[in-house]
């Protein structure tokens, strides 16, 4: 099963409840919504595969949202701008 | 005759100008002066060489142009020889934004007072030069009308103080509003309109060593007839805006990323939108204070 980490040399910088990274792949510095750091803070510290995110990913924290497609979408949103990458 | 070479310490570069169009050279020597220009050119590493010269024999004739070489080879299509001071200044900023990646440059005019420095960060046409300028003649002092030049080890603003470049109506209004300023010729018909240089206030040149660190970032807008307004913007907007102004962030990688985020940790930041250059003056005056 995949395994997902952050990108190697990504950089980030938490301005109070804001979360900024920067790409070196991309050259790209986006600011994360509270969904996407909290994958991305999960990744920092250790990979995990897709249902180990899902898993620690709590539901009633984020609302009436289908967390599975979140997430999914979140995946593939960090890994296309050169934030986290998956081993096949 | 073979003119001299005006080698010139503009901090913290040395920049030596060849150029036998003497109005060029008269044009430096003015908005210049207070400057250290250097007679003996061997004795300093020379950080740009720049040459303006005309371009070939014929076009000395019909309608002559000058050509700017930069450690010999010409990155620029050529100008009028009208425009030979202001291709100057141009290749200046340029060969800086291109070469200089010891230090973190974002597009964005600095200034400071009591020690504590404001960026003007902003888009071409949003009255960043003008605003700069008025300040500059209102007990602040200039460090750079054209980029903010960053220690990457000390994350302090140091000064690049340069003539200010005023376009279009901003030269006349500043004549109004600074009568005893010094400006040099008006440049006419250049890619930016009407071009003048305004010469940096005594204090700015006599300090020109003295850094300092960012206190304000703020994000200026002319915009006709609105109200002089203020307002708080998030950290994390402001990194991104700035990257996006930042010549050489990319070069610089996660360095530059960490400068800019701990630049931005220790500053307050805001958007600024003005209409009336006294109001926005005094804003600045009420918030320096």
């Amino acid at each position: 099963m995949a395994l997902f980490c952050t990108f190697p040399e990504v950089f980030t910088h938490r301005f109070n409840d804001e979360l900024l990274a920067y790409s070196p792949l991309t050259g790209e510095t986006i600011v994360l919504s509270d969904f996407a750091a909290d994958i991305f803070e999960r990744l920092l510290s250790k990979q995990m595969n897709f249902p180990d995110l899902l898993s620690a990913v709590k539901p009633a924290q984020y609302g009436d949202v289908d967390i599975e497609l979140s997430l999914r979408n979140t995946l593939n949103e960090l890994g296309r701008r050169g934030f986290i990458a998956s081993s096949k | 005759m073979k003119s001299k070479p005006i080698v010139l310490r503009i901090e913290p570069f040395v920049v030596r100008l060849d150029t036998c169009i003497a109005p060029v050279a008269e044009v430096v020597s003015s908005l210049y002066s207070g400057y250290e220009f250097i007679e003996e050119a061997s004795t300093v590493f020379v950080d740009f060489y720049i040459k303006i010269a005309p371009v070939s024999y014929l076009r000395g004739y019909y309608r002559p142009q000058v050509q700017c070489f930069i450690d010999g080879k010409a990155p620029f299509k050529p100008l009028p020889i009208s425009q030979a001071y202001p291709f100057f200044e141009w290749s200046l900023n340029w060969v800086v934004a291109s070469y200089v990646h010891h230090y973190l440059l974002v597009h964005a005019a600095v200034l400071e007072k009591n020690g504590q420095a404001l960026i003007l960060c902003g888009v071409p046409g949003a009255g960043k030069s003008t605003l700069c300028a008025a300040l500059m003649h209102s007990g602040w002092r200039l460090f750079s009308d054209e980029m903010a030049v960053i220690d990457l080890h000390t994350n302090e603003l140091m000064p690049f103080v340069r003539p200010i470049s005023l376009k279009n109506q901003a030269i006349d209004l500043m004549r109004q509003f600074a009568p005893n300023a010094v400006l040099g010729p008006s440049f006419f018909d250049t890619s930016k309109g009407t071009v003048a240089h305004m010469q940096p206030t005594q204090d700015s040149v006599l300090r020109k060593s003295i850094r300092a660190s960012a206190k304000w970032i703020v994000f200026p807008k002319y915009q006709k007839d609105a109200d002089t307004s203020l307002h708080a913007i998030p950290k994390s907007q402001t990194v991104i805006k700035l990257t996006k102004n930042a010549f050489n962030a990319n070069v610089l990688g996660g360095k530059g990323f960490k400068n800019l985020c701990a630049l931005v940790e220790g500053s307050d930041c805001y958007e600024f939108e003005y209409s009336e250059l006294q109001e926005a003056v005094n804003l600045f005056a009420d918030l320096s204070s």
